[in-house]
This record gives structure tokens, C-alpha cells and sequence, in this order.
């Protein structure tokens, strides 16, 4: 038989107890949600792609070496992609859409815009400059000709069956916009080269377009996330006094916030931004005034239904002030929805800064934001696409990073969830 | 003698149901109707009676989570609660907080009693640091502190107007100051040491103190209610409202909870008030118990008086429904049956409002409230037939 | 169930009572007054003219004539658009956007909810999932983007349709999808999370053990059930539809409300942009306090609320 050192019967002592151990790592509240949104890949893509995009935002800008309003008219609607002229000695020239010539590099550094020794800009439509010994001539009133031409043909054609009318549209529209011609010489190919100046062009005065996205970037995240804190602010005082005192205060203060909220929050925000002249300032005024209803009406839900729970009686009954009740027992457990509401509120503020931009309502040139931009990018659309593509592009990869990050943390925090 | 440490005289507690359309009329619910009894200094009082008899808001209403509508509660014999809203004239009470945190509540739910976001150790070592605030310990050591530091820069000052000493000394002198003045400052932080007294308490309840770090979900349903009674301890009470402390918890672990509250009232001193449902239970840790129906007390007595000698016919309907752990008199037991539905606690039977389901109702019964006379030592019954 | 009509009745007055202070002392807040246009007038004839309407007046006896004006449609006079009343602008411009407004909801119910309900019914599945992709696409991009997009592939490019202005049934194919999408995505999204949920009941389980055929299950009561939310929703959707957008209706040119808001936000003509938003108001809260009727006779449970 065994040697048994503790006679079976015995009651256990305290410390032989092994159900009080514990075995599993202690987790917050906040580390078993994080360890679940970690599991929801598109929002942790959106989680780095957020945060990768505010690093852009806030760094770029400090060692870009052009600023935002940085104005060379002659740049004016450079795209990101050129296409060059070889005029020989290692030079070569971009022709601008209004036929002026720019001296660039071969790897697509603009020089210099080029100045005109003779500019005939009426009748025979050309730019003569001079650059060392050559002489360089853009001639763009071939069309111009072209068109009198065809004219002529087409007035000869009424008493001339034979001539082809046919023939001659062709003519005219397989005419080139311009001619290039050095030293008498026409030069034809061009290679097509990266701008290595602007990195996505210019826009219609000469900026950098690239920057300017960028600082409009933090312009419109700057004035997301400031309106959504002070709604932040807002929200969680209205909607925590209102849940927590109840009964009257409670009927009278929804009563409000409902009246409030049943006209679209836009229209406030519109008729308070015609009342105060638009600018940086006021928008985030216009949008903090208004959109804390949302996160009210989240708080005071979550208040009225964490005040009844017995942790919270517990905490009057041991003697905590309301305050002491409301911050330490109250809120940190309606974070949860709270939070989700914050990130909600973010792509919401940009989507209507960038809709006040776009009637006019926005910030003021020349600071740009994403709205202004998309304003001025859709203005030119038909001739240079690629200036709305970029902006839709960076707009709305934010707004859904937003959107499904926030969709990531409510499943996150989902008490039902819990393991 | 002993002293009453809780006084309850002619306590009300109305809900309002509805306002009444301009000024139509008012509905209440009367959980509470006119209830009356003391508990004397280290007695356990028991509290029975069905759901919805009013013996949780009876509970809740002495340790002042609600307002009381009428009546007067003593505690310690010290007034602490006066019914506002029937007497308009009375003011609305507040007593003293340190008193009160001498008179703490148990809960029912293990799960929603503890707050999710709070460490073990922060639950309990909050009662701490309100009383610490409440009864100006923390202010006057704010205030010594503060004292110590003053000293210390006037030192400091005076030290260095002197012309006679040179600087090396001057340095090591200040050094040496301020190496006191910090001492006395940790030695005044010292003296509130919560984390002591949640050590202390954690081992009194039956845990360890590695558990002081961790959340309440990481518990099972016995250990999360422990924690709660190591919190109700904390800052040592006299009196323990119970309310249903182990309903929510399995049968094995119920036993355990008890013999626990049980040592500690030895141990400490202490009185408890006991609201449960589970008659067997209430009669073994009970020394007093009263029976509740519809808001109003039908029937108290001692413990084994009022199982051997019971009177109130609700209360012999209750016990009878109490299973006896002995077959042949399992066998002999004839139980009761109540019949009929719980009236409405928003119009309530008149009369003796246990009338209408009790078998041997009168007409008296209808007409007239039965009042609570004695019949029997320390034995007193509301109901008209025992007046015969 | 009177009572409830009643109590509805009396909050959809106070609420536009309401917005009709707000926005009337916001207005007058702001410079000017309809007569300080590009012509300068003598103070002689700015005094007369004031008076003539009733300007000169203090603020309170301003407004509640501005009230009684509302009762009979009058809104008072384009600041810009010298003399012209407000209402007749409205009136003018109004039917463009109620013909997009009413073309792009009918497309949401008729496309929005049952791709919602197929999504519930093969949920997780490639159809559930790839709607669900496409709806926050569509919550996300702006409607701005959409609309050149648009305008770029089935004008420029394909030369489908016209690129702007209204005459036939084509102008109004663009403007009306894109302002649906917004919208198309969130009902779909909506009716397909308010599907999940009923389905998951145990009143359908019942029904199905019942033996009734998954067809009737789904109409008779799940679909009930589960429109509610919707019904809540597209209610206002509805109204603000109607009343046109902003952005979509300057993209394609479209003369219709919201471009006339937009042109009278530039021009800062208070009177009209009080109008209008008023107009807008009355539409958005009269087609809530439909809706809440609507509601209250399809979820027995509304009437008995308090």
C-alpha cells in the first residue's frame, strides 16, 4: 500500500485548493477586443492604412520641398507624365497645352519655362525662342489654317463636283495640334518621361498637386477629427446627464435632441456656414454644432441601461459621488459603443466638407482641402481626367478604411461575442 | 439589553405609475406598504416571501438606494431616512455618509454586481478610497504634505543666505533635507495603504492576493459573489443587507457562500439583514425571520418558533411547500396549495390582502386590515382568525 | 389609436415650428436685406420699399408674418432674383427633381430589398458577401464621384446619353442612379441585417416546423417583420429624394431644386434659401409623420406606446 502523508478525510487547507488558481493570462477589457479586431483582417488594413496615411499627412509637408499655394503659372496643367522633345546638346522641351515651351531634363525635371523672344499669338499662331544658338518655333495655327482651308474647299465644292469633301475633312482633322521646329527643323518623336518635378502634375495654377493632396489630407483629417472630439465632448455630457438623471430632464432633453435631428444635419450645417462667411474655423464650428446628436442619443442609451445594473447600485451604496459614478463606473463601459460612434463620425465630418467645398461652402483659397480640391478637379474633368481619379482615389480608400475599421470594432466589442 | 441598530416605523415605498393626464389620477405601485420592525445588534434577520412581495425594495429602501415615500428609518439610532413624497412638509433626508458606510448591501447577481472594467483589487479598495475622502484623512494628509514641502523650501532658502558656510557643504545639506522631507512624505502616503487592507480582506473571503489583479470575468459565480462580500467589508460595516446573496448561485456552492457569511458575522460582529426565498436556507442561518405578502409584514417570529408554530396561513402555505430530507415524513407531508393568481400590487386587495387566496377568508377579512398583535413571545401575526 | 395620430400630428407641428425659428433668425442675422442688390437706392425709396413689405418692423411681428405667409405658400421674395416670389422659384423648379426623386426610389425598392432578402437567405454565400462588398462601396464613394464617372463612360466615352439638362427619359436615367446608390446600398445592407435577425426567430422556426413552404414563411412572416426598420427609413429617404441633390443635379445640370438651392447658398439669397429649406422641412417631417402611421398599423405594438 502507498504511504499516504495526508489521511484522506482530512479537510483540505486553504492554500491545497487548486480551483482558486488561475490559469489563463489576465486580459483587459480593451486587450480581448484588440486581439479580436486583429483577427478581422480588412479592418486591420484599414487600421494600417489609416495610420500610415495620417504619418503622410503629418510628415510630408515638413520636407516637400514645394508648399501648397507654391504658384508658377507657366507650370500650369503639367501632367505626371511627359512627353518630350529631343532638340539636341542634351536638351529637350515639353510643349505646354497652351503651346508654350518648357525646358526640361531628359529624366523629365522641368528646367525652366521658356521665354518667348517673339509672340505672335493673332494671326499666324506661333512662340519663337531662342535658347544658345537655336531657334525654336511652336507653331500651333495649323488648325487654324486647316479649318480656312477646308472652308475654302468646301465653298469650291458647290460649284466643283469634284471635289472630294470627304477627303479634305480628313485632311482637316488629321492635322496636328502644333508643330514643333528647331533651327527649320521639324521635330517629330517624343519620348514619354515621368515628371520628376511633380510627382502627380500640377493642377490649373501651377501647384503641386501632389502636395496639395497631401495638405489637404490634413485639412480634412484635422477638421474630421476635431469635430468629431468636440461632438466626442458634446455628446458624452448631454447624453450622460440626460440617461443618467432621468425621468423629466431626461423626456425634455431627447425631446430636443429628436426636434434637432429630424431635418438631415447637412442643412444646419449649410445654413450656419451661409450665416458665419466659410473658413477653416467656422466649418469645424458649423460640424461640431450639429453632429453631436448622433453620439447623445448613443450615450444616453448606453446610460440608461448601464445606471440600472448592480455594479453601479453597488457603487452608491458604498458611497461614490455621481460624478466618481458616471466617469469611473458609467462610461468606460459604454465605450464600446462609443468608440464605434467616434469612428463613424470621422468619415462623415470629411464627406461633408468635402460636400460644403463642393457648393462653395468650404474653406477659402487658396488652403486646400479634399473637397476643394474635388471641387476644382471635377471643373476640369473632361480635359484633364486624371485630376479627379486621384482625389476620388485617396477619398474614398479613406472614407472605406474609416467606415470598415469602424465596422471592425463594434464586432469587436460586441459583449455577446465575449469567450 | 440589546440595542436596536436598525429602527424600520411605518415605511411606505410607492412607485408612480402614471402621472395621470392633467392631473387625472395618480397609479402607484405600492411595493412597500406600511412595514414596521427592528433588528437588534448581532442578530440575522430573515426576510422571506414569494417574487414581487416587496422584500428587495424593502431591502434596497433601508440602505437608501431609494427614497423612501413614507415613514421614518433608524439606524444606530440615528435618523436616516424620512418619506418625502406623501408628506410634502418633511424634508428630504440626508444623513450623515460616513454612517451609511457602515450599513453596506450584498447582491443577488454575481455577474452584474462587480463592474467588468475594474480590477478585483480596485472593487474592493474603492470603499477605501471614499472614505478616505469622505471622513478627511485624505485632506489632512494633502494638507501634511503640503506642510512638509513648505518646511522644505524655507530650509532650503535660509540654508543658502548663509555666508559662512561654503558650497560643497551648502549642496550636501540640501541633499540631506531633501532626502528627509521625502521620507516624511512616503511615510505620510504610507499610512493609507489600501493595498494591505484588499490583501487582508481577499484572504478573509477565501481568496489569495494573486487574484487582486485580475477582472471579474475571469471568476467563477461564488468567486465573483466573495469578492463582492470583501467588498461590502471594506470599510468595516456593522450591518449587512443580504439580498438574495446566493439564489443566483449552484446548490454545491450556495453552502459555501453561507458558512462563509456565517464565520464572518462571528468574527466581526456583525448584523444581517437576510431577503432570500429559499425557506430552508433563511431557517438555518436566521435567528428572527419575517414573512412578507404584497408589501406588507404578515407574520414574524424566532426561527424554530415560526416553523413549529406557525400561524399566518400564508406563512403554513409556504412551509408546507419546504420538502422535509426524510422519506416517511416526506410521505406524511401534506402540502398546501395557494390557490388563485398574486393580486396586482397596483390595486391590492382590500382588507387583508391575502383574502383572496386564502382558504379560510371571512367577511371581516374583506372589510377590515389585520393589524400585527403578539401571540406568543416576540411572536406577532396579522390576521383576524387568530383573534378568536 | 387617434390619440397616437393626434400626438404625432401635434410634434410634427412643433418640430417645424421649431426649424422655422431657427432658420428664420439665423437668416436675419445675416446682412442685408433683399433690396441691397447691385443697385444702389436712395434711402427714400430703401425706406418706402421696406415698409411696403414689411420690414421695418420688429423682429417678432417679422416672423409670425412670415408664419402666416407660410400657411398660404408664401415664402417671400428672392433676395437675388429681384421680386420674384420664392414660391413661384420653387414651383418652377420643383418638378425635375421630384421626376429623378421618384425614379430613383421606386429603383431602390424594386432592386434594394430583394437583393437585401436574397443576401439574408444565402448568407456568407459569394451572392451575400459581393453585395455586401458593393453596398460600402456605395456608402462610400461620393456621390460626386459617381455622378462624373458616370458622366465620362456612358457620354464621353459611349455617347449613351445626354451629358446634361432634362427632356427625355434618358437625361434622367444618370442623375437618378446616382443618387440611388447611396441610398440603394444602405437599404440593401438594412434589409439584409433586419432579414438575419427575424429569420433567426423562433416564430419562423415554428412556422417551418409547421410545414408551411418556405415561400409563405418568408412573406407572410418574416418579410413583415423585418421591413419594419426599412419602412422607417426610406420614409425620409423618400423626401429627401424628392427634393433633389445638390451635387447631382449641378454634375448634370439639371434645373431643378437642389441646383437652385446650390445657386442660391453662392448667391447668398437668404429669403430663398430660408424658403427652401422650409419647404424641404415640411416635406422631410410630413413624410416621417406618414411613415409613423404606416408603422403603427403594420407593428400592433406601436399604438399601445405610451
Amino acid at each position: 500500500m502507498e504511504k499516504w502523508e495526508i489521511n484522506k478525510w482530512d479537510k483540505l487547507d486553504k492554500e491545497n485548493t487548486l480551483s482558486e488558481e488561475l490559469k489563463r493570462p489576465s486580459l483587459t477589457f480593451w486587450a480581448d477586443a484588440f486581439r479580436r479586431l486583429r483577427q478581422n483582417k480588412l479592418s486591420m488594413i484599414s487600421l494600417v492604412f489609416l495610420i500610415i496615411l495620417t504619418l503622410c499627412v503629418i510628415l510630408i509637408p515638413k520636407f516637400w520641398p514645394r508648399d501648397y499655394d507654391d504658384t508658377i503659372l507657366e507650370y500650369a496643367y503639367i501632367p505626371p507624365t511627359l512627353d518630350i522633345y529631343d532638340i539636341g546638346d542634351n536638351q529637350y522641351i515639353y510643349v505646354t497645352k497652351d503651346y508654350k515651351g518648357i525646358l526640361v531634363s531628359k529624366s523629365g525635371e522641368l528646367i525652366e519655362a521658356l521665354v518667348p523672344i517673339n509672340k505672335d499669338t493673332t494671326i499666324s499662331l506661333k512662340y519663337t525662342y531662342k535658347i544658345d544658338e537655336k531657334s525654336i518655333l511652336i507653331n500651333y495655327g495649323l488648325i487654324k489654317e486647316a479649318t480656312r482651308e477646308y472652308n475654302k474647299q468646301v465653298a469650291r465644292a458647290k460649284n466643283d463636283p469634284t471635289i472630294d469633301l470627304v477627303e479634305a475633312k480628313r485632311v482637316l482633322d488629321s492635322t496636328p495640334r502644333y508643330k514643333l521646329i528647331v533651327d527649320d527643323v521639324e521635330v517629330t518623336g517624343t519620348t514619354n518621361v515621368k515628371n520628376q518635378s511633380y510627382l502627380l502634375g500640377t493642377d490649373s495654377l501651377g501647384r503641386d498637386f501632389f502636395i496639395r493632396i497631401i495638405y489637404g489630407g490634413r485639412i480634412s483629417l484635422m477638421v474630421a477629427i476635431v469635430a468629431a472630439l468636440v461632438n466626442f465632448v458634446i455628446g458624452v455630457a448631454y447624453g450622460g446627464i440626460s440617461g443618467y438623471f432621468g425621468g423629466r430632464v431626461d423626456n425634455i432633453m431627447m425631446r430636443i435632441v429628436d426636434t434637432i435631428s429630424t431635418i438631415p444635419l447637412i442643412l444646419y450645417v449649410i445654413v450656419l456656414m451661409v450665416v458665419l462667411e466659410p473658413s477653416l474655423g467656422t466649418i469645424i464650428i458649423a460640424l461640431s454644432l450639429t453632429y453631436w446628436v448622433g453620439m447623445a442619443r448613443t450615450v444616453r442609451g448606453q446610460v440608461l441601461s448601464l445606471k440600472e445594473q448592480e455594479f453601479v447600485l453597488a457603487a452608491k451604496t458604498i458611497g461614490a459621488s455621481v460624478p466618481r459614478i458616471l466617469f469611473r463606473h458609467i462610461i468606460p463601459n459604454a465605450m464600446g459603443p462609443i468608440m464605434v460612434s467616434l469612428t463613424m463620425q470621422i468619415p462623415a465630418a470629411i464627406f461633408t466638407e468635402a460636400f460644403l467645398s463642393f457648393i462653395g461652402l468650404g474653406v477659402m483659397e487658396p488652403i486646400p482641402s479634399w473637397g476643394a480640391i474635388a471641387n476644382e478637379a471635377y471643373e476640369d474633368f473632361l480635359e484633364y481626367p486624371y485630376f479627379l481619379f486621384y482625389i476620388a482615389l485617396i477619398m474614398s480608400l479613406t472614407l472605406l478604411a474609416f467606415n470598415l475599421l469602424g465596422d471592425g470594432l463594434r464586432d469587436a466589442l460586441d459583449p455577446r461575442l465575449r469567450k | 439589553m440589546d440595542e436596536n441598530i436598525l429602527e424600520v416605523k411605518n415605511v411606505k415605498k410607492y412607485f408612480t405609475k402614471s402621472e395621470g393626464i392633467f392631473g387625472g389620477r395618480k397609479l402607484y405601485v405600492k411595493a412597500v406598504d406600511n412595514v414596521s420592525f427592528s433588528i437588534k445588534k448581532g442578530e440575522t434577520f430573515g426576510l422571506v416571501g414569494e417574487s414581487g412581495c416587496g422584500k428587495s425594495t424593502l431591502g434596497r429602501s433601508i440602505i437608501r438606494l431609494y427614497d423612501i415615500t413614507d415613514g421614518e428609518i433608524f439606524f444606530k439610532g440615528q435618523r436616516i431616512a424620512t418619506g418625502s413624497m406623501l408628506n410634502k412638509k418633511a424634508k428630504k433626508h440626508k444623513p450623515d455618509k460616513i454612517l451609511m458606510t457602515k450599513m453596506q448591501l450584498i447582491f443577488q447577481d454575481p455577474y452584474a454586481s462587480l463592474n467588468p472594467r475594474m480590477t478585483v483589487a480596485d472593487i474592493i479598495s474603492e470603499p477605501l478610497f471614499i472614505a478616505d475622502r469622505l471622513s478627511g484623512e485624505k485632506s489632512r494628509r494633502v494638507k501634511r504634505i503640503a506642510l512638509v514641502k513648505n518646511k522644505l523650501k524655507l530650509d532650503i532658502l535660509e540654508l543658502n543666505k548663509q555666508q559662512n558656510t561654503d558650497d560643497i557643504e551648502k549642496i550636501k545639506k540640501i541633499k540631506d533635507l531633501k532626502q528627509k522631507a521625502h521620507d516624511e512624505i512616503n511615510r505620510v502616503r504610507a499610512e493609507f495603504n489600501p493595498k494591505e487592507r484588499v490583501n487582508e480582506l481577499l484572504s478573509t473571503v477565501g481568496l489569495n492576493r494573486e487574484h487582486a489583479s485580475r477582472y471579474p470575468h475571469e471568476f467563477s459565480g461564488g468567486q465573483r459573489q466573495r469578492i463582492g462580500i470583501a467588498r461590502a467589508l471594506a470599510v468595516n460595516p456593522e450591518f449587512i443587507v443580504c439580498d438574495e446573496p446566493i439564489s443566483a448561485l449552484d446548490v454545491s456552492i450556495q453552502a459555501q457562500v453561507i458558512n462563509l457569511l456565517e464565520e464572518l458575522q462571528e468574527k466581526l460582529g456583525l448584523t444581517y439583514l437576510f431577503i432570500a426565498h429559499d425557506l430552508s436556507m433563511v431557517k438555518h442561518i436566521s435567528d428572527r425571520i419575517a414573512v412578507m405578502y404584497l408589501g406588507k409584514i404578515v407574520e414574524v417570529a424566532n426561527s424554530d418558533e415560526l416553523f413549529e408554530n406557525t400561524l399566518h396561513p400564508y406563512t403554513k402555505a409556504l412551509l408546507s411547500s419546504v420538502p422535509v430530507p426524510d422519506i416517511n415524513k416526506e410521505k406524511l407531508h401534506e402540502r398546501q396549495v395557494i390557490e388563485g393568481e398574486i393580486p396586482s400590487p397596483l390595486n391590492p386587495p382590500s382588507g387583508c390582502r391575502f383574502r383572496t387566496r386564502c382558504k379560510y377568508a371571512t367577511e371581516r377579512c374583506t372589510l377590515e386590515e389585520p393589524l400585527l398583535k403578539e401571540h406568543g413571545e416576540g411572536h406577532i401575526v396579522a390576521c383576524h382568525l387568530l383573534d378568536e | 389609436m387617434l390619440k397616437f395620430i393626434i400626438k404625432r400630428f401635434i410634434s410634427m407641428i412643433l418640430t417645424l415650428l421649431v426649424i422655422s425659428v431657427v432658420t428664420f433668425f439665423l437668416m436675419h442675422t445675416a446682412p442685408g436685406n433683399p433690396f441691397t442688390g447691385e443697385k444702389a437706392l436712395s434711402p427714400v425709396v430703401m425706406a418706402a420699399l421696406k415698409k411696403e413689405y414689411g420690414l421695418d418692423q420688429p423682429i417678432i411681428i417679422q416672423y409670425f408674418n412670415y408664419l402666416k405667409g407660410i400657411l398660404v405658400f408664401d415664402f417671400g421674395i428672392s433676395f437675388h432674383r429681384d421680386g420674384i416670389p420664392v414660391s413661384e422659384i420653387i414651383q418652377k423648379t420643383y418638378g425635375p427633381s421630384a421626376i429623378i426623386g421618384a425614379l430613383s426610389s421606386v429603383f431602390i425598392l424594386l432592386v434594394g430589398i430583394p437583393i437585401g432578402v436574397i443576401a439574408s437567405l444565402k448568407h456568407n454565400k459569394f451572392v451575400d458577401r459581393m453585395s455586401m462588398f458593393l453596398s460600402i462601396i456605395g456608402v462610400t464613394v461620393p456621390s460626386f464621384v459617381l455622378a462624373t464617372l458616370f458622366l465620362y463612360y456612358f457620354n464621353t466615352k459611349l455617347g449613351w446619353v445626354p451629358s446634361f439638362g432634362v427632356g427625355s427619359f434618358k437625361h434622367y436615367i444618370g442623375p437618378a442612379l446616382c443618387i440611388s446608390v447611396f441610398s440603394l446600398a444602405f437599404v440593401t445592407r438594412l434589409t439584409r441585417s433586419s432579414m438575419l435577425e427575424v429569420l433567426q426567430q423562433d416564430y419562423i422556426r415554428t412556422a417551418r416546423a409547421k410545414g408551411l413552404n418556405n415561400f409563405k414563411v418568408l412573406f407572410k412572416h418574416a418579410l413583415r417583420n423585418a421591413l419594419i426598420p426599412v419602412v422607417t427609413y426610406v420614409g425620409p429617404m423618400i423626401a429627401g429624394l424628392l427634393t433633389g441633390s445638390f451635387v447631382v443635379e449641378r454634375i448634370f445640370a439639371i434645373p431643378g431644386l437642389g441646383q437652385n438651392f446650390t445657386v442660391s447658398v453662392t448667391n447668398r439669397d437668404y429669403t430663398l434659401i430660408m424658403g427652401m429649406t422650409m419647404f424641404y422641412a415640411v416635406f422631410l417631417v410630413v413624410a416621417i409623420f406618414l411613415v409613423d402611421i404606416v408603422y403603427s398599423l403594420i407593428d400592433p405594438r406601436i399604438k399601445y406606446e405610451s
